[in-house]
């Protein structure tokens, strides 16, 4: 993630449809990248899943609140009017640096200092020590994307999950969880129409997850397959338009806790697969934080062009989680981005509903989808000494 | 030879009045009353230069059908309006193959440059008329001549003695800055002039190389002594340029140096193009505003224009012989639209010249600059009704915004006229059925 | 002149007799000597060579008009223009600083001046001396390092420093013709009556540019000087030394670098929209790629060359992979690969090397890549098309009829004004239609399945690998080689009085399995190669010879 203010447009695909015309000789499929028996494919998007509603119906009391504006909120009624007329960014930091917070008595300028990231005590560091007031999620049981994890039907409480309402597709797909949706849905920067880009670190190289398909036992085009992810050990190289192309030769990471294998099965052109735990590696000059996923499963429908376009649902522990979306931003992304930790984590908790405890009965998960893009590429190990020639072009 | 004139001396001084620029100070002081020469007395510097844009025009489309001053904009001349009373137009001018066979991309450029149709591809004999040019006038400015190209590629220069002598052009212009106004660059309005012992002593090397010409020559056969004959010719043209920078240079008023441009990607795709001949003209412009040259060649598109579109498979000249003509618009769409380019470029180098204020008028009032393309209409690769503009007054030796119609007569009647103009010492032109001495006169003042 | 040359071919016999080696060899008249400017590659090479390959060369080298196909021929027409030399004088003026400047002077300057900054004529002498023999590639006269060390003093007096002196000198020796052009000095042949020679360093620039692309180096400049090279032993010697260095290689990829044109590369650009894998990246690996097959099966493999056409090993990295979309292991640097038995690529013309270069920015081109194959690998001159030919009816590619380009241009092959060149060329490029105009492998066009058929004189073929097998199979393809190879080595086009010679090589060739190391040591070893006419009688003499081996019979 970025706590720049970049803004990147969402993908225009993969294809050059740039030019008026078709030109002749423009590459249309994407060839399959063998080697061995096992198809390769590197991700080229993941992203929140999220359904083209409107921001108003998700979240009609509006959106979240800034660090900036909830930290008002709270202050005596005399200062709130004085506080609210500074807006610069510099500005707003150094006032809450200089006054306290009237709940916890700490001194709200340690919260937004940045020691080394997580050296301060910052209040993005600590959400749990800090109050939040008037945190927005979304409530209805209307539109999302995702998809039907724990089985039930109305999202009653479960041996391993917490009741919790569920959602429908656009589609009209009945029963889906998506409680992480819940929370971060009425943060603008995450919606689709804000500016986070997580693409744009596939292309920089801070993270890289490759896939492998194998063909379907027993040789037509439908049944039983195996399955691996793995984080790749190398950047991708990007093309003269800056797009990933296919056919690229990566290799998987050494590191044995980033693979996932698990198995899965092709009907009708789509792969789904069974559950299993998946951490994907993440490096960037200053956060090296895993991104962990808990019994995430795959529903993937292969296309034409020889891409594969789809979903993934699992679960994310929420102390996890909160570290590699939330932390990595730094304080002023957190301001900047309108993000109000605090209230965001203990949004998370409320709305948790899977890993449960069975001793407390809470649960410490929340229910994820995240949309998956894949394209062809030589996905390579380290016992490819010589790579194997898979098959024609 | 160079007056030392200190600034702050004439700025204190009387001035004579006349304009002066917005963008570029100008010290009309230092020209005499009359505002045409500088104040030692010697004439405002009358320079030469060539623009060259690859597979031509759409005849029907571009030629004026009313000759003389005022002639009427054709759909094809319309980038050139606002500097059409500084532009003049030939017609009808061609290039009599005299037997050999039309080269493609090559007869048409060759034979208006040097006054002789080419009898292999890619190969010339004679000096291009830039060369002839620069021999006459411009030996006593730091660079004999300038040659630079928009294409990313030095191979593209048509400025050439013979095959095995081409002036390669510079395609890069942070390359072409820092040749101009890198470490060797001498100020002509700077101050303070010392000249610089590490100078002296490059000088000494090079005639220490010089030395060593009448012995290496004897050993040699005839073929190789003309070669490196030449290669001794270019040795004493470094040596005249070090010797330059050993004087103080006199001033020049519209001299001001420009900034460092960015390192761009160099190539033939339009943009690029476009983007590169911009940086070339600015940068060409204060080159020979601060007297650095006087002849000078500049290469738009090469000649059998390799440029491309982005997004289209085809470069401009495959669109020359494979696009059809589209009835409604009566030409090529793609291919005039790379044309159009062209002009919009040449336009824009010409009023980029018109804008620098230098004596009495403009830069481009003491310029002569030819703008031709290597054939009239590129898919039959005519090299008849070849498309000629001349810009600039030559110092008032020309007169500009002019129609000439040639009506079918050999195209070095262009180059002696040029050539006269320039002031070379030539009579007569050109070789075999293009031999003239005919020059044209519509343009002579 | 016809005894002459019985004797000459007698002396030659015995003398082969002796080495045990030489089967007859044919007269050969030679040419003129040449006089012939350093390419870029070489004057970067030589730098490297004598100071260092940590001294920077900056600076820019006027570009070579190819002449005879060759650039190695375009050297000797090409001269030094004033911006050519200016660059010349700034590079001069680099080299020469930084081989004398504290880091360096340790190694080059292996003499004591008296003082550091006064001039000392016997030291100064002796470090311009021995680069001035590296640099002239011959030692110098007397005259001569006088006249440098005029230089050094003069300057060490200027800047008051020694060390700035032998700068300035090395500058002269860096600009002076005797260094950016190698002049073949020639002397009366004591073998061949009437006939004139190759002095002895010329003849060591030629071998050694020929097999190294590099000036000689200290030992063979003393062979030169021992007058090895004038004896069958001494040159065989020399040879085989030049032959069994690792830098065979480097001579090797020069003469492919030129042949297949590679110099293109520089200004080779693609349409990102329409061959977006195209960068300068996979540019640089695409010769990279032709250079390392061709070193390998060339020269560490010493196979026959026809193999070239044909060959399924070649070597891949990453930045190569998605192009031919094949996996590679190896995450940085080459690694060698095998195309499947089954797949329809194989040999030089499958390589991007040769595709994306003779094809358009947008297209391919079947045109380009037959006229090349032609003109390239079988010598064979195809004329150039008429000014006022008209392609639009042909090339409409919004007409159903004309999807592919094999259907566009069938109007080429049959319309009358058309055909007769292009028959030459298109049925041959057709067959690599399969490799879009940046190299990449597709089966259709516009939606069409493509079809690879096409034939060389007659001998048809429908995938590359066959086409391969194709020129494999046609004598034109060797006796090409032989002949660049030989324009090459001797700058020049081969003259009437070589023509004997020349088939003498081809012999020699065809009997040697085509390897192209036997081919380099027969022309090295020969005496054919060292050959010169007499410069003022030449076209006398020239008759008479000829005159004489009629005679002869």
């Amino acid at each position: 993630m970025r706590r720049s203010m970049c803004i990147f447009t969402v993908g225009l695909g993969l294809l050059a449809t740039g030019a008026s015309a078709e030109p002749a000789n423009a590459p249309s499929v994407m060839p399959p990248a063998k080697v061995g028996r096992m198809h390769g494919y590197v991700m080229t998007h993941f992203y929140f899943a999220q359904p083209d509603t409107d921001p108003e119906t998700d979240c009609p009391g509006g959106m979240t609140m800034s660090l900036r504006d909830d930290f008002i909120a709270q202050l005596p009624p005399a200062d709130r009017e004085r506080a609210s007329q500074v807006t610069e960014l510099g500005k707003v930091a150094r006032m809450i640096l200089a006054t306290d917070h009237p709940k916890s008595g700490l001194k709200l300028g340690e919260w937004l200092t940045n020691k080394d990231m997580y050296g301060g005590h910052n209040v993005c560091d600590n959400p749990a020590d800090y109050e939040y007031t008037q945190y927005k999620t979304i409530e209805h049981a209307g539109t999302a994307k995702g998809l039907n994890l724990d089985g039930t039907a109305d999202g009653a409480a479960t041996a391993s999950t917490c009741a919790h309402k569920k959602f429908t597709g656009a589609d009209g797909t009945p029963a889906i969880d998506n409680q992480m949706w819940r929370g971060f849905g009425c943060i603008k920067v995450y919606r689709h129409d804000g500016n986070m880009d997580w693409d744009s670190n596939i292309r920089t190289g801070e993270w890289t997850v490759l896939m492998e398909v194998s063909d379907p036992k027993g040789g037509g085009p439908d049944g039983d397959v195996d399955v691996a992810f793995y984080s790749g050990k190398d950047p991708v190289t990007l093309d003269a338009n800056r797009h990933i192309p296919a056919g690229l030769s990566l290799s998987v990471s050494d590191d044995p806790r980033f693979r996932a294998v698990t198995r899965g099965h092709i009907a009708n052109g789509v792969l789904t697969t069974e559950p299993v735990d998946f951490t994907f590696k993440y490096d960037n000059q200053i956060v090296h934080v895993p991104w962990v996923f808990d019994a995430v499963r795959f529903r993937l429908a292969l296309q034409p062009d020889g891409s594969i376009k789809g979903m993934m649902g699992g679960y994310a522990d929420i102390e996890k989680l909160y570290n590699f979306v939330v932390m990595p931003q730094s304080i002023q992304g957190a301001v900047s981005n309108k993000i109000d930790c605090p209230g965001l984590y203990a949004a998370l908790h409320r709305l948790a509903d899977g890993e449960r405890d069975p001793a407390t009965g809470t649960c410490k998960a929340v229910s994820v989808a995240f949309d998956v893009e894949a394209i062809p590429a030589f996905v390579i190990h380290p016992s490819d000494k010589q790579a194997a020639l898979g098959g024609k072009p | 030879m160079a007056s030392a004139i200190a600034r702050r001396t004439v700025l204190r001084g009387l001035c004579h009045g006349g304009r002066v620029a917005l963008a570029v100070p100008l010290l009309d002081c230092l020209l005499s009353s009359n505002g045409t020469a500088l104040a030692d007395g010697r004439p405002l510097p009358v320079r030469f230069g060539t623009w060259f844009w690859g597979c031509g025009m759409n005849p029907e489309r571009w030629t004026p059908k009313k000759t003389g001053p005022d002639y009427d904009l054709t759909p094809e001349l319309q980038p050139i309006a606002p500097v059409r009373g500084k532009i003049t137009l030939l017609s009808g001018f061609n290039v009599e193959l005299d037997g050999k066979p039309n080269h493609v991309h090559w007869s048409g450029n060759i034979g208006l440059r040097t006054g002789a149709a080419p009898a292999q591809a890619n190969q010339n004999d004679l000096p291009t008329l830039d060369v002839l040019i620069a021999d006459a006038v411009g030996t006593d400015s730091r660079f004999r001549s300038l040659e630079v190209t928009a294409t990313g590629n030095p191979r593209h220069s048509y400025s050439s003695r013979s095959t095995s002598v081409i002036n390669p052009s510079e395609p890069s212009p942070l390359a072409f800055y820092t040749r101009l106004f890198g470490p060797d660059f001498q100020d002509p309005n700077g101050a303070d002039f010392k000249p610089d012992p590490k100078v002296m002593l490059r000088r000494s090397v090079l005639s220490s190389v010089s030395d060593d010409r009448k012995r290496l020559l004897t050993e040699v056969g005839a073929a190789d002594r003309a070669r490196l004959d030449q290669y001794f010719t270019s040795v004493r043209q470094l040596e005249q340029q070090l010797d330059m920078q050993l004087q103080k240079p006199p001033p020049a008023e519209a001299c001001r140096v420009p900034g460092k441009p960015a390192d761009a990607p160099l190539g033939q795709e339009i943009t690029q193009v476009v983007a590169n001949h911009r940086l070339m003209t600015q940068l060409m412009i204060m080159a020979l505003a601060c007297n650095q040259t006087k002849v000078f060649n500049m290469v738009f598109t090469d000649s059998a224009s390799s440029t491309t579109k982005a997004g289209t498979d085809k470069t401009h000249h495959t669109l020359t012989h494979e696009e059809a003509v589209d009835p409604a618009q009566g030409c090529q769409p793609q291919a005039t639209w790379f044309e159009m380019q062209s002009i919009q470029a040449w336009a824009e180098f010409v009023a980029a010249m018109d804008a620098v204020m230098e004596g009495p008028g403009t830069l481009l009032d003491n310029c002569l600059v030819l703008a031709h393309s290597d054939t009239s209409f590129a898919r039959i690769h005519s090299v008849v009704d070849l498309p000629i503009m001349l810009a600039g007054g030559a110092g008032g030796r020309v007169k500009p915004g002019l129609h000439v119609a040639g009506t079918g007569d050999v195209v070095s009647r262009v180059g002696l006229t040029l050539q006269q103009v320039m002031g070379v010492p030539v009579d007569r032109w050109g070789t075999g059925k293009m031999e003239t001495r005919k020059p044209v006169g519509e343009i002579l003042v | 002149m016809s005894r002459a040359l019985l004797r000459g071919a007698a002396a030659l016999a015995l003398l082969g007799a002796l080495a045990g080696c030489k089967p007859d060899e044919p007269a050969n008249s030679g040419a003129q000597p040449v006089v012939q400017r350093l390419s870029e590659q070489q004057y970067r090479q030589t730098i490297a060579d004598i100071f260092g390959a940590d001294i920077k060369v900056t600076g820019r080298f006027e570009p070579i008009v190819r002449r005879e196909g060759l650039q190695a021929v375009g050297a000797v027409a090409a001269t030094v223009t004033p911006s050519g030399f200016e660059q010349f004088d700034v590079m001069a003026r680099g080299i020469a600083a930084q081989a004398f400047d504290d880091a360096h002077r340790a190694r080059t300057v292996d003499c004591q001046p008296k003082a550091a900054d006064a001039p000392d004529s016997a030291c100064a002498a002796h470090v311009l001396a021995r680069y001035g023999r590296l640099l002239f590639r011959r030692p110098l006269t007397d005259d001569e390092v006088k006249d440098r060390v005029a230089v050094a003093d003069a300057a060490t007096r200027s800047a008051g420093n020694f060390y700035a002196g032998l700068q300035f000198a090395l500058a002269t020796e860096l600009e002076m013709p005797e260094f950016l052009f190698r002049i073949d000095r020639s002397v009366a042949d004591p073998d061949h009556s009437g006939q004139r020679r190759l002095d002895g360093y010329a003849k060591a620039s030629r071998l050694s540019f020929l097999l190294w692309n590099a000036a000689p180096d200290s030992e063979l400049l003393d062979a030169a000087g021992h007058g090895d090279l004038d004896t069958r032993r001494g040159l065989t010697r020399e040879v085989d030394r030049l032959l069994a260095s690792p830098r065979l290689e480097e001579g090797v990829r020069a003469f492919f670098s030129d042949m297949l044109v590679f110099e293109s590369f520089d200004t080779l650009a693609k349409d990102p929209l329409i061959y977006p894998k195209f960068s300068t990246a996979v540019a640089a690996s695409a010769q990279e790629q032709t250079l390392k097959t061709v070193a390998d099966l060339l020269v560490r493999q010493n196979a026959d060359y026809r193999d070239l056409f044909v060959t399924r090993h070649t070597f891949m990295n990453r930045a190569l992979g998605p192009v031919y979309y094949v996996p590679v292991a190896s995450k940085e640097g080459w690694e060698p690969f095998d195309f499947p038995a089954d797949d329809p690529r194989g040999g030089l013309l499958s390589q991007v090397s040769f595709t994306a270069l003779y094809a358009h920015p947008g297209q391919s081109s079947p045109t380009l890549r037959g006229k090349a194959i032609r003109e390239l690998l079988l010598c064979q001159k195809v004329p150039a098309p008429p000014a006022n030919v008209d392609f639009t009816v042909v090339q409409d590619t919004s007409n159903p009829l004309y999807r592919t380009a094999r259907a566009r241009l069938t109007a080429h092959r049959t319309a009358p004004t058309c055909a007769g060149c292009h028959k030459i060329m298109d049925p041959i490029g057709l067959a690599l239609e399969n490799f879009d105009g940046a190299g990449g492998y597709r089966t259709t066009e516009a939606g069409t399945p493509i079809d690879a058929s096409g034939d060389l004189n007659g001998r048809a073929f429908t995938t590359p690998i066959e086409l391969g097998h194709a020129l494999h199979d046609d004598p034109a393809a060797t006796a090409c080689l032989v002949g660049t190879l030989y324009k090459y080595a001797a700058g020049r086009a081969p003259v009437p009085g070589e023509a004997a010679w020349l088939k003498w090589l081809n012999d020699r060739f065809a009997a040697d399995g085509y390897r192209l190391v036997d081919l380099l040591r027969t022309i090295a070893t020969s005496d054919g190669f060292y050959a010169v006419s007499q410069p003022a009688s030449a076209s006398r003499d020239e008759a008479n010879l000829r005159h004489g081996q009629g005679k002869e019979g």
